[in-house]
């Protein structure tokens, strides 16, 4: 198992976000986490990339307790995100957003500042030529000089993803990567995801539009209010009572049963 | 008892905190600024409210009154010169603006007033009391029953404004979500307008209090409105009854303080009490937290 | 703008030092005793480095990882004081007592920057300015620091001779010394803008929390920056009170935190330019402005209403500050 955690528990105040999550996902596969609103999905992400400290409950990266590490940490390990409402650094250009995102991969401090080392300047160099790499491969090369803030929306999601990539992850954890796409755009999502596939990266994600959902992921978690109501296949899961009751309420369920008759 | 003495001289001056305290949170925890030109506005209700009673030769609570009309419409005009451009600008800017605002206020009031200090002329006597306690007497000063009791019957009026009428239970609710109150229909300006007004209104009403308390000058602005400040982040930013609480808590340390220990430190204790609030616990006595979402 | 292309790196330091050194030693040259640049102006010249450098190590904190803040003066005046008090006191030699104000400055940087790990924005100016405050409440009531009143009569730093005694009118050495430490630090920043550190600055001041994610130990580089500035504002202040010969609390007050601060915002945060051009323009201004009105008799000093409105239309007008940046990434 590359990720998995037991009773994973988050709290704030009163409220419990996360309820005892027991969760699993093998090296290579690609998951995705469902629910309807306020189930509890970000948090679950959140406190698993270390963003937030868990509450209670355990956390196991590629076999490694790391329950109480910080979300830089994590990077490190092995762990890359992206976020629901986009984070990318805003004033500075795609490019240079890709760079930092390779900042776990290099490693030169202060005093290679100063002196401008050989080491500095090598990592610049690798820095550069992978940015470049990596915006060739999510289609943004045209536009590398071009500050964050200003490109469109779906651009924007595709330099967070390709800026998570710059860590080198081993699991990528993609918080709604579909979120106001057009269905041509999902599809060359759902592109993208399954070439992270096949370089062996695993892919956890969070997703309301089913069309990628149903086409990609081999293994699906249903959340609500903060606990794991179902998991699966997704044919499985489309059809598991629970689940429609917990999307879409009983009444309406009811209501399609009668009319099938 | 000196204790107990130290307490009641300080809830005068805490009540006034207070007053102060409530104008800076209600403005941060509704428009999001901290308005730093707050201890001005308190310094030039302070001289209207002098000149009403020296020149005029008004009686005090018509002077009071002038004077915090006087002081909320200087806030509204600084938010509507300064702040309101600068609406979806970055805070930063914002703040600088506040800062020049109220470096040009402090100091144009120091050319146009002279930097001495002078004391509210005396309209009436004020009585002491001896209360006997214990085996001691207390010594009230019925100028600062009087002062308490202004400040009671202001936040009174504040209470019944924010519970009993549509203008005021908007402002606590922006106070508490800012943009949900606009997609609820309430006109966004008009309610910072609102704010500015009240916020000035009590800064204005503090600044008569200290003036008849102790007295005013061109630079009082500046402690003013720091001490305002920390009492409000003591009671939580954006809480009013926090600010209520916070400053008569600072009044009383205050007192408390400079008679059993050195009075040197006497202004230090304000600061160092929002530092560790900041640190300790940041959403202060009351407050709300300010949770970001990710 | 091609003329701030042409000004990059050494071009500029060198045209700086040009000017400066010209100013100081013209008259050395020339006919003597009298002098080319009077002794006022050298002494406004030395002040505007002084200050260029207190400026550029604010802009690690205010500039490169975004988090204002108004206790600048504080590690200026813990820097004064402490090279005041070591050779005052300990009878230290000046050059170990300046090095020792930067290291003192920079080991109190560590507490003063720790709020700034837990407390942001528009709370962290406010816990700066605190900590400022306190700070000079301590100057003011300690016997050691010398009361409101300051410590006078302080040593005059020598390298082989007495500061005094070089140049025409003994200010030469301190502003050949403030213009080392300023150029130093500029290279400093720039070199640090294009490393590794510097993307962490950047992306902890676009949005920490993506930077986190990244792999940037915030806490690190915060606490790094607070550091880094409070051990160069250090210096600064050792250098100022050494030359003015005495030290008061009023070089930790507000006032002056507030004064490096716009020195920054105005000049352009996050430039290095942008340092020296406000620290030059904000002390350059006042005194001119005091000269006009000595000249020309006004009964007041116009400068701080002046200041309250330059402030008020830089915010409107240019925000960035003058040299600042529309983009802010460096190569």
């Amino acid at each position: 198992m590359l990720l998995r955690t037991e009773k994973l528990k988050k709290t704030f105040g009163g409220l419990i976000a996360v309820n005892e999550i027991d969760f699993c996902i093998e090296a290579g596969k690609i998951a995705a986490i469902i629910g309807p609103n306020g189930s509890g999905k970000t948090t679950f992400f959140n406190v698993v990339s270390g963003i937030l400290p868990a509450s209670g409950g355990k956390i196991f990266f590629d076999d490694q307790d790391v329950t109480s590490r910080k979300a830089h940490e994590m990077t490190s390990l092995g762990m890359a995100r992206t976020f629901q409402n986009i984070r990318l650094f805003a004033n500075l250009t795609a490019r240079d957003n890709i760079i930092l995102g390779r900042y776990s991969q290099t490693s030169s401090g202060l005093l290679d500042g100063l002196f401008n080392t050989p080491r500095l300047q090598r990592e610049r160099r690798e820095s550069e030529a992978k940015a470049a790499e990596l915006l060739a491969f999510v289609g943004l090369e045209k536009v590398a000089d071009h500050m964050a803030k200003n490109l469109p929306y779906g651009a924007q999601r595709r330099l967070e993803i390709a800026r998570a990539l710059a860590s080198e992850p081993k699991l990528l954890l993609l918080d709604e990567p579909a979120a106001g796409m057009n269905p041509k755009e999902v599809d060359a999502l759902l592109q993208l995801i399954m070439k992270l596939k096949d370089f062996g990266i695993t892919i956890l994600l969070i997703e309301h539009q089913m069309r990628l959902v149903m086409n990609i992921a081999e293994q699906v978690i249903v959340f609500d209010h903060g606990v794991k109501l179902a998991e699966g296949l997704p044919a499985d899961v489309r059809c598991n009572p629970a689940v429609v009751e917990a999307y879409i309420g009983s009444e309406v369920q009811r209501f399609v049963k009668r009319k099938r008759h | 008892m000196v204790l107990i003495q130290q307490i009641i001289n300080g809830m005068a001056l805490g009540g006034i905190y207070s007053l102060i305290a409530i104008g800076w949170t209600v403005v941060f925890g509704i428009v999001g600024l901290i308005n730093w030109t707050h201890g001005e506005v308190f310094m030039i209700g302070a001289f209207v409210g002098f000149f009403m009673v020296s020149v005029f030769k008004v009686n005090l609570i018509a002077a009071l009154i002038i004077a915090m009309m006087a002081s909320g419409l200087v806030a509204l005009l600084i938010d509507r010169m300064a702040y309101r451009p600068l609406r979806t600008s970055p805070k930063l800017a914002a703040f600088i603006t506040a800062l020049g605002a109220s470096t040009f206020l402090r100091y144009l009031a120091a050319l146009v007033w002279e930097p001495h200090a002078r004391a509210y002329p005396t309209t009436f006597e004020f009585t002491v009391m001896h209360i006997p306690f214990g085996a001691s007497t207390l010594t009230i000063n019925s100028l600062q029953l009087f002062i308490f009791g202004v400040t009671l019957v202001i936040m009174a009026l504040l209470q019944w404004f924010i519970t009993r009428t549509m203008m005021g239970k908007a402002m606590l609710a922006a106070s508490q979500d800012f943009e949900m109150v606009g997609l609820m229909g309430v006109e966004v300006e008009k309610l910072v307008m609102l704010t500015f007004g009240v916020s000035g209104m009590l800064g204005g009403a503090a600044g008569v209090l200290v003036g008849v308390l102790y007295a005013i000058d061109p630079m009082m602005g500046s402690m003013a409105g720091l001490k305002g400040w920390a009492v409000a982040v003591l009671g939580g930013v954006g809480s009013i009854s926090g600010a209520m609480v916070a400053g008569l808590l600072l009044g009383i340390a205050e007192n408390v303080s400079s008679a059993y220990i050195s009075s040197g430190y006497r202004d230090a204790i304000a600061f160092i009490a929002m530092i560790l609030t900041l640190i300790v616990k940041p959403t202060g006595l009351m407050g709300f937290k300010f949770e970001e979402k990710v | 703008m091609a003329w701030r292309q042409w000004l990059q790196g050494w071009r500029g330091a060198f045209l700086l030092s040009a000017f400066v050194l010209g100013v100081s030693f013209i008259d050395s040259v020339l006919i003597r005793p009298d002098y080319l640049f009077p002794p006022y102006f050298k002494h406004v010249l030395l002040i505007c480095l002084i200050y260029s450098i207190a400026a550029l190590s604010l802009n690690f904190v205010s500039g490169y990882i975004g988090q204002t803040s108004l206790g600048h003066a504080a590690f200026f005046g813990l820097g004064a004081f402490t090279s005041a008090l070591l050779t005052q006191v300990l009878n230290w030699p000046f050059w170990p007592a300046f090095l020792a104000a930067g290291v003192v400055s920079a080991i109190v940087g560590l507490p003063l920057g720790a709020p700034a790990v837990r407390v942001r924005g528009p709370f962290l100016v406010v816990v700066t300015y605190g900590c400022g405050e306190v700070f000079k409440y301590i100057a003011l009531n300690l016997e050691v620091t010398g009361g409101p009143a300051g410590l006078p009569g302080l040593v005059t730093p020598s390298l082989f001779v007495s500061f005094n005694d070089i140049g025409a009118t003994g200010k030469e050495a301190f502003i050949v010394l403030a213009l080392a430490l300023a150029l130093f630090l500029a290279f400093f920043s720039r070199r640090i803008e294009n490393s590794r550190v510097g993307q962490a600055f950047a992306a902890i001041r676009e949005d920490e929390i993506a930077a986190s994610a990244m792999g940037v130990n915030v806490t690190y580089y915060k606490l790094l920056a607070f550091v880094l500035s409070a051990f160069f504002a250090g210096l600064a202040g050792s250098l100022l009170a050494h030359y003015l010969s005495f030290v008061s609390p009023d070089m930790l007050s507000s006032a002056e935190s507030i004064m490096m601060l716009t020195m920054v915002v105005v000049g352009g945060a996050r430039s290095i330019h942008g340092c020296f051009l406000g620290a030059f323009l904000l002390t350059i201004l006042p005194e001119a402005l005091r000269m006009i009105k000595d000249t020309i008799g006004l009964p007041f000093d116009p400068w701080l209403v002046l200041f309250g409105l330059i402030l008020i239309m830089m915010m409107r007008v240019r925000p960035q500050g003058i040299l600042g940046a529309d983009t802010v990434f460096r190569r």
